[in-house]
């Protein structure tokens, strides 16, 4: 982003504000000595992991703190005025009107009991004092502006009635409403899928550019990060340890900490037997643990040395334009790093052979959930009964010790899939097996033994455990019930288990409350390995985690499977991680494989559409990558009456390179085409003609 | 094996964290004034129960002609009956059948008041169907909370009195009816609670490793909901003295001598017309007294769970 010439003061210059809240530990500094500036037509991120206090600078502008948070210290001015101090009533006509905020969960920021156009006029019949009639005007003009495809009606429906991406886009016109000068974002799509997402951001790249507004876009999503911003603030604990242009800031990282966040993520673009994840080690300081006269990330930092733990260092800036909070800062080689021994780097990546024993062997499976019919008759059981086909003829084949990525938009079924296989699901028809044994019942009928065999990981770090119990009671009871060592060697076993994961004994009498994310998904992960099952199932494992942390825990479960030998079925919707943590992958779509194979294969052309797509979407933490710009439109169809023929031909991109625009592609089901021996295809355009495609990621 | 010095260097690191848990439950209690109040409350009403032979030189059944309807004075703090019963003995004593003592005939008593007992069975019986329902959910749901419905359409008091006419007034029964009044809202809120726990993970977790439905229900689920609970049972406490309370003054409670708050109030009211309001007061000031502090007690409890969840 070329420098432009600003003749104007900034719109909101930030200078040392300190934020505090109050909580039961005492006075707590969350927010400590945070200065910058955003100009108008630019976008500053606002980057960490959470609880490093990119929200709280947030409110502290909006002066949302609630009861117990105060500013401590500092200035905020907005557009040369000071904001600290104003009266209530001040900061409210500000509010909405010249400022206004984006949240993360679109659902939550509309009212569900009013329509959308009702909402939207509220704004401008409140802050500008237009008439009814042309509030509603002008709002449905906003509406098209953000792409909102039928905008007349849509102003007419509910909130419920639209799905997360246009609740999304309601949200932004609304925030877009009175031109305000500030615009604050809160992760707006970390909510979304990959390819909603993609929409979203591109949607806000052109508004930056129609509407000249200052954007505050807080995430922590490096890739995001690359597309969206110019500038770019990273957070650490509290405090602005680095501040540079976006492209500075990816090639050339001045804080340690930057640093480590940039080894800690996956990158598609490049081959997977280089991709190795470096976790930084330890973790973010509790606010009241932070430490005050030292630099605050000092603990965690490979090259600190007695000043930085005696001395506080400040923002410096090192080339014009780039800053960072670290005495070394311009120094230190990051090239030259290497991972202190503390960390061991497993590096993924197996070659499947042949002569692997099938451990799981699905053939068409399918998994339908009865829908109540809505007709009168269903009340005397007489009407039609209806069925979500969420898993609809799958076939895999997953060989032992192998990891087998599932990726897809939410909706596609990869959950129902994993469901069945556990268990907790019955499948309507098909053939499931577990090392050879018949495993088409729920697991309360199962067998004891293949039980053990077949354990899972889940996704939310904060439900994964029992708050009720100890860390130990919860790794013990597996290793109780399925009596994998004799009862006195139990405590051993699980401390044994605990150091496997990186915990050491003292967490056997924790409780979950007393764990960060992190540490919770790591007992998730002893207590599945416990009872050392043959195959085990990841759920979005690590997408409820920080960066840093979810490079610890793919590590971690790396590890694991090569000590254990354990297969593993890994669902995700994160491409990257999926690639560097996958040996084939299967890419699922409305209850449909749609191309599986080797993670390689899957990651370069030839691509089924749906994978090109997928891939165009993620966000790609390097600002200098480019990428195919393909966007599907509308949402994923629902399941309980799924397109005809190819399931993805209502929003397939390429069935214009079928002759008569694709027409077989809406009767007949794609043929699995074989591209070689392992990856397969479910499309009707040649392979001849998937092969000429382009990549959809180049890198510089 | 684990040897003596492991054993000990386990128990020492295992100590902190139980110390701490409970330090901080005790610092909720105290951080809450409404609570602390509450609790000054209940706990003056359990020490002058336990404590109730040595608080007092008289018998709760010993009468004194000499002195009928007595006002308030050096000999007899409260004043006395229209029998000459100490008014304050009587009061002391009828907190134990409410706190501390159930008696079941002349001669055997459980610890643990009428009041208590009775909450309680409702808490087991309550816990047991919500979470059967919830858990559970189809057509058991369906039959268990429709019978519930059927009992809560009642109201309150009638089913009290339907109950105690019934199978008759004894300590025993109108613990029963406590019980049997308690369940369907206990049943509900469990039911509520349970609805929310069994989406968690760690009940996935459980279903996977193949655990018993009563596991999951009684080891899984329940220890989650016991902070809602804790605090509801302390409000149903006050609901069933209070009920207490009404049965003796309609003559439905524990048999005569017995030092019944309720029919203490019953017997008391016809003489506050004639100048001695004494035997009517003090009992209604003890109701109202325990069930407030019960109430606050509760409330400073919930809001202080609610602020630091």
């Amino acid at each position: 982003m070329q420098t432009r010439f600003h003749p104007l003061p900034p719109i909101l210059k930030v200078e040392n504000l300190s934020i505090s809240y109050a909580t039961r530990h005492g006075e707590v500094e969350a927010v400590r000595q945070v200065s910058f500036e955003v100009n108008r037509g630019m976008t500053l991120g606002l980057v960490g992991e959470s609880g490093c206090g990119k929200t709280t600078v947030a409110f502290g502008i909006l002066d949302f703190l609630g009861p117990n948070g105060r500013i401590v210290e500092g200035s905020i001015k907005f557009q040369g005025r000071e904001l600290i101090g104003r009266s209530e009533k001040e900061l409210r006509l500000l509010r909405g009107d010249q400022i206004t905020m984006v949240y993360q969960d679109p659902m939550q920021a509309l009212n569900p009991s009013l329509t959308i156009g009702e909402q939207l006029a509220e704004v401008l019949v409140v802050h500008r004092g237009l008439s009814h009639a042309e509030a509603w005007r002008r709002s449905t003009e906003m509406l098209e502006r953000v792409y909102m495809p039928d905008a007349p009606n849509v102003m007419k429906r509910y909130p419920h009635q639209l799905s997360g991406g246009q609740q999304q886009r309601v949200v932004i016109a609304m925030a877009l409403l009175n031109n305000p000068a500030l615009l604050i974002m809160d992760e707006p799509t970390t909510a979304l899928d990959v390819t909603v997402e993609a929409a979203v951001l591109d949607l806000i790249e052109d508004l930056k550019r129609d509407f000249d507004t200052g954007i505050i876009y807080i995430t922590h999503n490096l890739g995001v990060v690359a597309r969206v911003c110019d500038q770019v603030a990273v957070m650490y604990a509290g405090e602005l340890v680095e501040r540079a242009p976006v492209k500075a800031l990816f090639a050339h990282p001045l804080h340690p900490y930057t640093q480590g966040l940039m080894r800690c993520v996956p990158k598609l673009g490049i081959t997977k037997e280089a991709s190795r994840l470096y976790p930084i080690r330890g973790r973010v300081p509790a606010p009241q643990d932070r430490p005050r006269g030292a630099c605050i990330f000092a603990p965690r930092c490979d090259y600190a040395t007695e000043r930085c733990r005696n001395e506080r260092p400040m923002l410096q800036e090192i080339t014009p334009g780039h800053s960072a909070r670290c005495f070394y800062a311009g120094q230190i080689d990051p090239s030259a790093w290497q991972p202190s021994e503390e960390i061991e780097v497993p590096a993924p990546g197996q070659r499947v052979a042949p002569e692997h024993e099938v451990v799981l062997h699905i053939e068409n499976l399918k998994t339908y959930y009865e829908q109540p019919s809505r007709s009168v008759l269903s009340l005397f059981g007489l009407g039609k009964k209806q069925y979500v086909k969420a898993v609809d003829g799958v076939d895999l084949r997953v060989p032992r010790g192998i990891t087998v990525g599932v990726v897809g938009e939410s909706g596609c079924g990869k959950s129902t899939l994993a469901k069945t296989i556990i268990g907790l699901e019955s499948p309507t028809a098909g053939v499931l097996q577990f090392l050879g044994f018949d495993i088409s019942m729920p697991v309360t009928r199962r067998d004891v033994q293949l039980i053990q065999e077949l354990q899972m990981v889940f996704q939310n770090p904060d439900s994964t455990m029992n708050p009720a119990y100890t860390v130990g009671q919860q790794i013990a009871r597996p290793l109780q019930r399925f009596k994998t060592v004799p009862p006195q060697q139990v405590y051993d076993e699980v401390i044994r288990l605990l150091h496997a994961v990186r915990l050491d004994a003292s967490y056997y009498d924790r409780f979950p409350s007393q764990l960060s994310g992190g540490e919770k998904q790591r007992v998730g992960i002893a207590r599945a390995f416990a009872s050392r099952p043959e195959l085990v199932l990841c759920d979005e494992p690590v997408s409820a985690l920080d960066v840093s942390v979810q490079a610890a825990v793919l590590n971690l479960l790396l590890d694991i499977q090569r000590q254990y030998g354990t297969t593993m079925l890994f669902i995700a919707h994160d491409l990257s991680v999926v690639r560097f943590f996958s040996d084939l992958v299967a890419v699922m779509y409305l209850g449909h494989i749609v191309e599986f194979g080797p993670a390689e294969a899957i990651y370069a052309p030839p691509y089924h559409p749906y994978t090109e797509a997928l891939l165009s979407a993620v966000p790609i933490p390097d600002p200098c990558a480019t990428q195919k710009r393909i966007r599907l439109e509308g949402n994923v169809p629902s399941a309980l009456n799924p397109p005809s023929g190819c399931v993805f031909h209502t929003r397939c991109p390429r069935r214009s390179m079928l002759p008569d625009q694709g027409k077989v592609c809406a009767v007949q089901a794609p043929p699995q085409q074989w591209n070689t021996e392992q990856h397969y295809i479910l499309c009707h355009i040649p392979l001849e003609a998937l092969r000429k495609m382009e990549p959809v990621i180049t890198s510089c | 094996m684990a040897t003596v010095e492991q054993t000990l260097l386990r128990a020492i690191a295992r100590r902190p964290s139980r110390w701490r848990r409970l330090w901080e439950g005790v610092s909720i209690i105290l951080r809450s004034r409404t609570a602390l109040v509450g609790l000054a409350i209940v706990g003056f009403w359990f020490l002058v129960a336990i404590f109730a032979p040595f608080l007092t030189p008289y018998g709760p059944f010993d009468q004194d002609y000499k002195w009928q309807n007595a006002p308030p004075s050096a000999a007899h703090p409260l004043g006395t009956d229209h029998l000459g019963r100490d008014i304050w003995t009587r009061l002391i004593y009828g907190a134990r059948l409410v706190l501390i003592m159930l008696p079941i005939n002349e001669s055997l008593w459980l610890p643990g008041g009428i009041a208590l007992w009775g909450v309680f069975l409702a808490l087991v019986a309550g816990s047991v169907l919500g979470l059967l329902g919830g858990y559970l959910g189809g057509w058991i749901d369906e039959v268990v909370m429709r019978l519930l419905d059927a009992m809560m359409a009642f109201p309150v008091i009638l089913l009290y009195m339907i109950i105690i006419a019934a199978i008759g007034p004894s300590a025993l029964n109108i613990v029963l009816a406590i019980a049997i009044v308690g369940t369907p809202g206990i049943a509900r809120l469990v039911r509520s609670l349970t609805l929310d726990i069994r989406t968690r993970d760690y009940i996935r977790a459980a279903e996977i490793r193949g655990e018993s439905v009563w596991y999951i229900m009684f080891h899984e689920i329940l220890p989650n909901a016991r902070g809602p609970l804790i605090v509801d049972a302390m409000l149903r406490v006050g609901y069933a003295i209070f009920a207490m309370g009404t049965l003796g003054f309609l003559g439905l409670g524990l048999p005569p001598p017995s030092p019944d708050w309720g029919s203490m109030v019953a017997k008391g009211r016809q003489y506050i017309m004639a100048g001695s309001p004494w035997a009517a007061l003090w009992p209604s000031v003890a109701i109202a007294s325990l069930v407030v502090g019960l109430n606050l007690f509760a409330d400073g409890l919930r809001e202080e769970l609610a602020r630091y969840r």
